[in-house]
């Protein structure tokens, strides 16, 4: 190899094609190409606060912790361990415990600190094991009022104020594939992560998307998050 | 038709105007109009011809609940014209009948029905059986419902929904909408169901005064009707769909619903059922005419579309609030010429006294014999009943008549409680069936009971709302002292709450007249009383053997006529003959609501717009889409073994196994030993079910000693995981199983100048003394990290690389502009059989099958006898001892033959051809073949079936290129 060859690999999440079908303009973000708008920030952003919106958020690290002794590995660290079903949302990300031997961690740095807590207590005594899922599960976002009625046209998901408040998380089929379920609110409105396996993404992005239709979903990029988030 | 003088029951909107087409002609309506009632309007007698004899169908239930109004809307066939608003620019059709409804010419078939006796396609027209090739068709013409237009586009989208409610209440007449009301003001999260365009059910054409026994509201039923539906709508706790039928109860609180486009998946936590009751036609002759309809759509028309649906009427009932129909009709301006009254007993009631004052004849103690007319009812015939209930025809009566009221029979609307365990049972005292148990979660409110009185009806809705919620929301003192009283209020007017009828079932009369018992199947008595004398004398059998009460109305409107016809018959009481299993759908429901959106999952891998761009012919591999070939396979053949190729192996299954108890857990799945794999190192493994079958085969590379990386066939992937996941939870092993399939992607770069181009991208020592076959490397490729397996399934030097799939895209564009100088070449998956078969590498389900083992698969070598214990060892032992009898081999044959053709001996097929492919290298075709073991010698001959010939194959056991495996180890 020529030593001196420098590489700049670009990665992609596996609905970077369908979102540039749907106007896309992309930049490049720490290594990932990524939609900053489709056209109108302002429009997307307005759609998110009265009808539902949808974003990438694909790029977020992911790591699966596996365990019979996750609640101690969890604990160790500076966040209570959440019961099965729950999720903690601090400024690292989040950490939804799915079961009581399984939980994901999401966040939007590469090295949190409550990843390395739990990296110490992962190991072969306590069998406890951690996985990069980054680039295994797509993360798609969807945002707004009309958020639930339209995953509920896609899965048997009891979304309902009372089921399934702010920060749970449930595991279970949509649009014929298992996925994670994350109820995770911002900007004062309801929001689901939808976590599932990359191979997917194409499919179940088009499924979320014909669902949307009778509630006029639109994609949504980096600059009107940023003016949800103002 | 006129209309009667506008009133503010009624629904229609007589300033509006909307016109459709009816069979060729613009028929004008109102906004608020059913398809139905505008044709009515128009002066339609005939909605319909029958199932079977295509007897001549009006206007029934005016309900959408008997088969007799079905047509054709916009290309939709079986539509119910009476509950279906009208549209502007309708495209309406009658359907099951030529040339007209008028006048249909199959109507002739009633002509020879004695050829068409109950069961008559069980007795003939399977001997000979060719003749039932020539009746089919002619069959199907005939007999019938409408036809589905399969070339109507857009056929038609449609939607699925999940709705989780804490009460369920289906029905929106005044039962459900005041279970509705108070459920949610007790804080329940509600959803309502009313099958109905407008709620308010039974109330909507009522135009007694009446008072709402909780707000204290009086009004006509109907102003009450419209205030209880207000309130419902603008209360932020219900939810209403409608027009919408809960059409099946299923376990878990399930309920199946049905919109137009939309299937509704409702679960609640408490369901009430507030779903009312129905009407059944009366049994006498010519019960089926035009003409002939249920008092309670009469009732309807005159009201809700001030209607007049004939101009002399005669009303028949058993009790004062049926009888009271007469008042209307008289009202309306229509001739009232009798009013038969079914009551053995005779009464002397207030309404009595009123139909005598305004000259109504009224007829107590009779029943109706016949009604006359060709097309249309033109006059009933009554005759006294003794009381045996026996009818006295010779004391019959004639009545000219274009309109016969029927009010005799009532049965409650049980299904959805029924099919999640309810049970009722026929109450002597009412003649009607009765709940006997509710299952636990539900509740049953209004009509339902039998109840009467509109009054009750809302109490006990109230009170099934309170109660519903109260399992859920405890109730605050006030709702507790409201409910207690309504509880005391209800028994007070228990005494008489459910009113009795006195349906025709229960009159003895002759079967040798046709009476119609199924009007959606044109069975009759005589019918019935035939299926009885040859022994099906049982409800279930008699609906098999008659097909009664499995048409449209799906029992609705016969199911009593049949049980009183077999109680009949047989000389027992109507307690006897019980009813039929009730299954989902209660009403017909379009296949398109039931399959709902297409959701079929497809893969795709992170290269597949490469592959697009690339030209390549896609094929599909379960859910993933993988490229057959990008040129043609000679094209990619040639690279591969003269140059470089690269393929795309994303689709391969990955699983990671991590944990200390990990190498247990794979010598116990693989045959094979892994706890012995030195890191670094990769070693083919094969899965046996218990029985030792092949379930899945792939590679095994040791990336720490706690830390496997797999691959699996492509289709097995998720089977695997839970197989290993399985395994690891009855042991108790510290191992954790996660399918990363998709978080690599990956590529095979084979080829003499594969190492060429790779080296190009990694400062990996890749030479052949650094990076030795079957090996492991974690380094860069092209700035990636990477993980890089040396092995060879299409035979040449080469490595499969596998990175963070967000990256797949990138590698593939960089592996290809660095081979561009070698000539590089993208193949796919056909280039890939054919390259592996002059290997001889098997592809596990192309070449094995449910019998297969790793034994007579000819792998033996992957087969660790020496292990304690492995998955399949114990029937693999028993092979290993009994002797193998068939082989997988390889041959060769001049000529290509068929994947599946049959291996031949002695004119015997004794095996099959599993994998076949012209080689380029040979040029003669090559293939893996299952033989009789006796046959597997390296050289023996054998022939294959091939298009009505025999070829000759010969057996090659060693690879048919490179058998030394010099060039995988270069």
């Amino acid at each position: 190899m020529n030593a001196t060859h420098s590489w700049n690999p670009i990665r992609r999440t596996s609905v970077y094609h369908e979102l540039l079908e749907l106007g896309a303009v992309m930049a490049d973000s720490e290594g990932w190409r990524l939609p900053l708008h489709f056209g109108d920030a302002k429009q997307e952003s307005e759609t998110v606060r009265s009808s539902v919106g949808l974003t990438d958020v694909s790029a977020n690290r992911k790591w699966e912790i596996k365990g019979v002794d996750l609640e101690s590995s969890i604990r160790s660290s500076s966040v209570d361990a959440p019961l099965p079903g729950h999720v903690v949302s601090t400024d690292f990300g989040w950490l939804c415990r799915i079961s009581h031997k399984h939980a994901l961690l999401v966040s939007g740095q590469d090295d949190p600190t409550i990843l390395s807590h739990i990296k110490n207590q992962c190991s072969d005594e306590n069998c406890t094991h951690l996985l990069d899922r980054t680039d295994g599960l797509i993360n798609l976002r969807l945002s707004g009022p009309r958020a639930s009625p339209l995953l509920s046209k896609l899965g048997a998901f009891d979304l309902r104020e009372s089921a399934f408040p702010d920060l749970r998380c449930l595991c279970g089929p949509m649009a014929g594939i298992q996925t994670f379920l994350v109820r995770r609110d911002q900007y004062e409105l309801p929001g689901y992560e939808v976590l599932f396996s990359s191979e997917y993404g194409s499919y179940l992005l088009d499924a979320i998307a014909e669902a949307g239709k009778e509630f006029q979903i639109r994609p949504y990029g980096r600059d009107a998050t940023k003016l949800l988030e103002d | 038709m006129d209309r009667l003088d506008s009133h503010p029951v009624e629904v229609i909107d007589r300033s509006g105007r909307v016109s459709f087409q009816f069979d060729g002609r613009t028929v004008q309506a109102h906004p608020g109009d059913t398809v139905g009632s505008a044709l009515l309007a128009s002066g339609l007698r005939i909605f319909s011809r029958s199932f079977k004899y295509h007897r001549p169908r009006g206007l029934l239930c005016v309900s959408g609940n008997c088969p007799n109004c079905l047509m054709n809307v916009n290309g939709v066939p079986n539509v119910r014209v009476c509950t279906r608003p009208v549209e502007e620019g309708d495209q309406v059709v009658p359907q099951h009948c030529w040339p007209s409804l008028r006048w249909d010419a199959m109507a002739l078939i009633e002509k020879v029905d004695f050829l068409l006796p109950v069961g008559f396609y069980y007795k003939t027209l399977y001997r000979a059986r060719w003749l039932w090739k020539l009746a089919e068709p002619i069959v199907r013409r005939v007999a019938g419902l409408g036809r589905v237009d399969s070339s109507r586009s857009p056929a038609g989208h449609y939607e699925r929904e999940h709705l989780f409610a804490e009460v369920a209440v289906v029905g929106g007449g005044p039962a459900g909408l005041a279970a509705a009301q108070a459920a949610a003001e007790a804080g329940a999260e509600v959803v309502l169901v009313d099958e109905q365009p407008e709620l308010g059910g039974h109330l909507r054409f009522e135009r007694a005064k009446l008072e709402d026994p909780i707000s204290g509201e009086t009004g006509e039923g109907f102003e009450l009707a419209r205030s209880l539906a207000e309130k419902v709508k603008n209360n932020e706790r219900i939810r209403v769909l409608s027009p919408a039928r809960a059409f099946g109860g299923y376990e878990g609180n399930l309920i199946g619903v049905a919109l137009a486009d939309r299937l509704v998946h409702l679960r609640a936590d408490r369901l009430i059922v507030a779903t009312g009751s129905f009407e059944f036609p009366g049994l006498f002759k010519n019960n089926d005419l035009p003409g002939i309809m249920l008092g309670s759509g009469v009732r309807k028309l005159l009201n809700l579309y001030r209607l007049k649906p004939g101009k002399r009427a005669v009303v028949v009932a058993s009790n004062d609030e049926d009888l009271a129909l007469a008042l209307e009709l008289h009202e309306a301006g229509i001739s009232v010429v009798a009013a038969v009254d079914q009551r053995l007993e005779s009464s002397d009631s207030a309404l009595i006294r009123q139909l005598k004052q305004l000259q109504i004849p009224h007829l107590p103690c009779f029943a109706p014999v016949a009604a006359r007319g060709r097309s249309d009812v033109r006059a009933l015939e009554v005759a006294p009943v003794d009381a045996e209930g026996c009818l006295e025809l010779d004391k019959s009566r004639s009545f000219p008549c274009d309109l016969v009221c029927i009010s005799t029979g009532r049965s409650p609307s049980v299904e959805l409680l029924r099919q999640n365990g309810g049970k009722v049972r026929f109450d002597p005292n009412l003649n009607q069936n009765v709940l006997d148990s509710i299952p636990s979660d539900f509740s049953a409110a209004g009509h339902i009971n039998g109840l009467k009185d509109p009054a009750l009806i809302l109490l006990q809705g109230r009170i099934a709302g309170l109660e519903a919620a109260e399992s859920m929301h405890p109730l605050g003192v006030d709702l507790k002292e409201q409910l207690q009283k309504l509880r005391d209020n209800l028994d007070q007017g228990r005494s008489d709450w459910r009113e009795t009828v006195v349906p025709s079932v229960l009159f003895t009369t002759s079967s040798a007249v046709k009476q119609l018992v199924c009007l959606c199947e044109d069975v009759t008595r005589k019918d019935i009383d035939n299926a009885i004398a040859e022994g099906f004398d049982e409800m279930e059998l008699l609906k098999r053997y008659t097909t009664s009460s499995m048409g449209p109305c799906q029992g609705r409107m016969c199911s009593m006529l049949v049980a009183g016809s077999c109680a009949q018959a047989l000389d027992r009481d109507l307690t006897t003959p019980g009813t039929t299993t009730s299954r989902p759908p209660v009403h017909p429901v379009p296949l398109g609501v039931l399959a709902g959106p297409h959701h079929y999952p497809v893969k795709l891998t992170p290269m597949h717009h490469r592959h697009l761009e690339a030209g390549a012919h896609q094929m599909d591999l379960g859910e993933w889409k993988r490229p057959h070939t990008y040129t043609s396979s000679e094209n990619e053949w040639e690279a591969v073994r003269k140059r470089v190729g690269i393929i795309d192996v994303t689709t391969l299954g990955k699983l990671e196994v991590q944990g200390r108890d990990a190498p247990q857990l794979l010598d116990l799945i693989y045959t094979h030993i892994f706890s012995t794999l030195k890191v670094g190192r990769i070693r083919y493994g094969v899965i046996c079910g218990e029985d030792g079958i092949i379930v899945d085969d792939g590679t095994v590379s040791r990336i720490a000693e706690d830390h496997y990386y797999i691959t699996t066939t492509t289709g097995n992937i998720s089977f695997i995981e839970s197989w290993m996941e399985w395994w690891a939870v009855v042991y108790g092993y510290c191992a954790h199983v996660t399918n990363v399939t998709g978080d690599f992607a990956a590529v095979n770069l084979a080829g003499p100048n594969a190492r060429d181009v790779l080296s190009k991208l990694t400062d990996i020592d890749i030479s052949s003394d650094a990076f030795k076959y079957m090996r492991f490397e974690q380094g860069e490729v092209a700035g990636i990290p990477s993980r890089l397996l040396r092995i060879g399934f299409v035979g040449e030097t080469g490595w499969e690389i596998h990175v963070p799939s967000s990256y797949g895209e990138y590698l593939w564009d960089t592996l290809m502009e660095a081979g561009e100088e070698f000539g590089i070449l993208p193949f796919g998956v056909e280039t890939q059989r054919i390259l592996r078969l002059e290997k001889q590498h098997l592809i596990v389900g192309q070449d094995t099958d449910a019998l297969s083992n790793p034994l007579e698969a000819g792998m033996q070598w992957v087969v660790k006898f020496e292990k304690e214990d492995f998955i399949g060892k114990h029937f693999l032992d028993l092979v290993q001892s009994e002797g193998r009898r068939n082989r997988l081999v390889g041959f060769v044959t001049d000529e290509l033959v068929k994947e599946g053709s049959a291996v031949v001996t002695a004119q015997t097929p004794v095996g099959r051809v599993t994998s076949a492919r012209m080689s380029p290298i040979l040029n003669r075709c090559v293939g893996m073949a299952w033989v009789p073991e006796e046959l597997a010698e390296d050289g023996a001959n054998f022939d294959i079936s091939h298009h009505d010939s025999l070829v000759s194959a010969q057996v090659h056991q060693a690879p048919f290129y490179d058998p030394t495996g010099a060039r995988l180890r270069e």
